[in-house]
């Protein structure tokens, strides 16, 4: 959720609470004002009521009086006066309803006879009063809630947006691009100390990013020379006349390891610029041709081993990645599949736009599947081999978001690469 | 010279002509050890080969002298091969180049080639490769029209890619057929079994699965030609390798 709206929705529940509370209380405070206000009147009327009872008692006649708004009443009942207000629901016969009044009840003494005063006020009107009252005052702090709310967003957004466009450029930081991003000055200081502190952080990877690049490519030029002159050295060495088989067991040795350690270059080199991302143009791939392509490439060491291969795939599915990496990917798929296999042995390919499953028989694991995939780890005898096959499949998958999953059942070895 | 056969035709036999009779190859190559090594190899082939060891000698000596094909390292000191190759270009001159990098990345073999070049090699290669590319880019850019090597009683239509022996056809595999020409363009050089591993199968087959596959080959190649009458000129070598020996 977005932090406005968080804030909003935290100031609205408060509002909300202040709204009901304030309600509550403004009704009770309204309606204990107005009651006493209505008491004080009826505490008038009944000493108006006292005084004429006074007057009209010297007569000795007097036993009820009974009008809407008062009673009068000879009682038996002794006691000292006690005032008891009460609001009751009380006949009105002029409306021919219930309605509620504001009662007090009392006993008093009038030349030496107790009388029952009840004295009624109908509430109807205060109870009206109340009510606007409080509607006109929660409206108003509705309102004022209400403005409140809306200043604190447009405040929030004001002071937020330094902030957003640092995330923004902070999103759309592509460090291939190789432009290094300025992140700019604010006048809050919060604001300003992170704009510094990213400010160093980009740079500072940017110039790692650019150096470990130029490595990579450096070292690619550094190495492969070097190899290049000892095998046209080693070649030369074997034009020589009057060599022994032991001078030639020498130089095939030398060759030998050289073709090694210039396989293995070639294929570190190809890690690291596929984790630099140096392979990011894409396009539209028949992965059907590739596999083909890769079948046929290997279709003598097929032929050797005697292999059966069952391909159920049409010849139209395209996957988009990189072509090149593209073509390493099936091209190593396939090739585990062919090298690493047994005699009369056999390779299944299922591809779909969704997967590629190849599974092919084969020995059984020495070690782990999932650590065949780290850089130099082999199962095989291939003394040539370098290792580092399942590391670049690995890597290549990583990089295209392809799930790779190798499973192994049996001396059958099932490679599992799903594209979505 | 031994590049001359029995029936004192040039190993590069046409019906067009030829200006000069030894092949001229200039190496741009700043690792004097391996311009060496390079042009030793050519001149034991019969070529004459001179060496520039960086952009500006490179480029002084394409002025002075005519060549038939242009080694040319990219990375150069003094300059950018690839402008050396526009250099040349914009010359019109007609030897061919083939590149020879480091890099072995798509775009920079595809910008080579449509620089002009005629060929990309990617270091480390091997000597044996180097010289077979070199010889395919002089046939290709000095020969038009029929294009045969001749050897004895071996004639090879490079066009029809079709074998003869006494001028009766061998029926060769593709494979077979590829090797036979390796052999041939390195003759009476040793040919080791990585280079052509590496020559018949690229990169892609780890070279000692191969050895199986060159040995078989090997043999049919040998039993078809000798079922022809052809002589047996490949000569294995101690298991590092192949010569075809004339």
């Amino acid at each position: 959720m977005k932090l406005l709206n968080k804030t909003t929705l935290y100031y609205l529940f408060f509002a909300v609470l202040v709204i009901i509370l304030s309600s509550i209380i403004q009704y009770y405070l309204v309606k204990s004002k107005v009651e006493k206000r209505v008491d004080k009147i009826l505490v008038k009327e009944k000493k108006l009521l006292i005084t004429q009872l006074e007057d009209s008692d010297s007569s000795g006649h007097f036993n009820l009086y009974k009008t809407e708004e008062s009673e009068i009443a000879r009682t038996e009942l002794t006691g000292g006066p006690h005032d008891v207000f009460e609001t009751i629901l009380h006949f009105d016969s002029i409306e021919q309803e219930i309605m509620p009044y504001r009662a007090l009840h009392s006993i008093v003494e009038v030349n030496g006879s107790f009388y029952e005063i009840i004295i009624r006020k109908p509430l109807i009107e205060a109870q009206a009063f109340i009510k606007n009252i409080i509607v006109i005052v929660t409206i108003t702090i509705t309102l004022l809630l209400i403005a409140f709310i809306f200043l604190n967003r447009w405040i929030s957004r004001k002071l937020w947006s330094p902030f957003l466009e640092i995330l923004n450029k902070l999103k759309n930081y592509d460090i291939e691009k190789g432009d290094l991003v300025k992140f700019g000055r604010s006048d809050v200081r919060e604001f300003d100390d992170l704009s510094q502190a990213l400010n160093q952080v980009t740079r500072k990877i940017y110039h790692d990013y650019k150096n470990q690049k130029e490595f990579v490519e450096n070292a690619s030029h550094e190495l492969q020379t070097p190899l290049a002159i000892i095998r046209a050295n080693a070649e030369m060495l074997l034009q020589a006349e009057n060599l022994h088989e032991k001078e030639y067991k020498n130089i095939q040795a030398i060759i030998d390891t050289l073709s090694k350690l210039s396989r293995l270059n070639h294929e570190l080199i190809l890690l690291s610029k596929i984790e630099y991302n140096q392979f990011a143009e894409k396009k539209v791939n028949n992965f059907s041709n590739l596999l083909d392509g890769s079948f046929n490439k290997f279709e003598e060491l097929i032929k050797l081993r005697n292999l059966s291969i069952e391909k159920h795939y049409s010849n139209d599915i395209f996957i988009e990645m990189n072509e090149t990496l593209a073509e390493i990917l099936i091209t190593n798929l396939v090739k585990n599949a062919v090298v690493h296999n047994v005699n009369l042995g056999f390779i299944e390919v299922k591809l779909d736009e969704s997967e590629l499953i190849i599974a092919n028989s084969g020995h059984a694991l020495g070690v782990e599947p999932e650590k065949l995939f780290e850089r130099f780890q082999k199962s095989s005898r291939s003394k040539s081999s370098t290792g580092l096959g399942l590391a670049i499949i690995k890597q290549i998958c990583l990089v295209n978001n392809f799930n790779l999953q190798y499973t192994c059942h049996n001396s059958t070895h099932i490679v599992q690469v799903s594209f979505q | 010279m031994k590049t001359y056969c029995k029936s004192g035709t040039n190993l590069f036999n046409s019906s067009s002509k030829q200006s000069r009779v030894f092949m001229k190859i200039l190496v741009i190559e700043d690792e004097k050890s391996l311009s060496r090594a390079i042009s030793e190899y050519f001149r034991k082939e019969g070529y004459i080969c001179e060496m520039a060891a960086d952009y500006r000698s490179g480029l002084d000596k394409i002025d002075l002298y005519d060549y038939d094909c242009v080694v040319l390292d990219l990375n150069l000191p003094g300059g950018n091969g690839l402008d050396l190759l526009k250099q040349l270009k914009k010359k019109k001159l007609t030897a061919g180049v083939i590149i020879l990098s480091a890099n072995d990345t798509l775009e920079d073999k595809l910008t080579g080639l449509e620089l002009g070049s005629d060929d990309y090699l990617t270091k480390p290669f091997h000597l044996s490769e180097l010289n077979a590319r070199v010889k395919a880019i002089i046939r290709r850019k000095k020969f038009e029209g029929n294009q045969e090597i001749i050897l004895r009683e071996l004639r090879i239509d490079l066009d029809d890619k079709q074998v003869f022996v006494n001028d009766q056809p061998v029926v060769l595999t593709k494979r077979e057929y590829e090797l036979l020409l390796y052999l041939i363009s390195s003759k009476n050089r040793i040919v080791t079994k990585n280079s052509i591993s590496e020559h018949l199968w690229g990169d892609y087959m780890d070279e000692a699965d191969s050895y199986d596959f060159i040995y078989s080959h090997v043999k049919n190649l040998r039993k078809k030609l000798l079922q022809k009458n052809c002589e047996d000129y490949i000569k294995t070598i101690y298991g590092i390798g192949y010569k075809f020996k004339v």
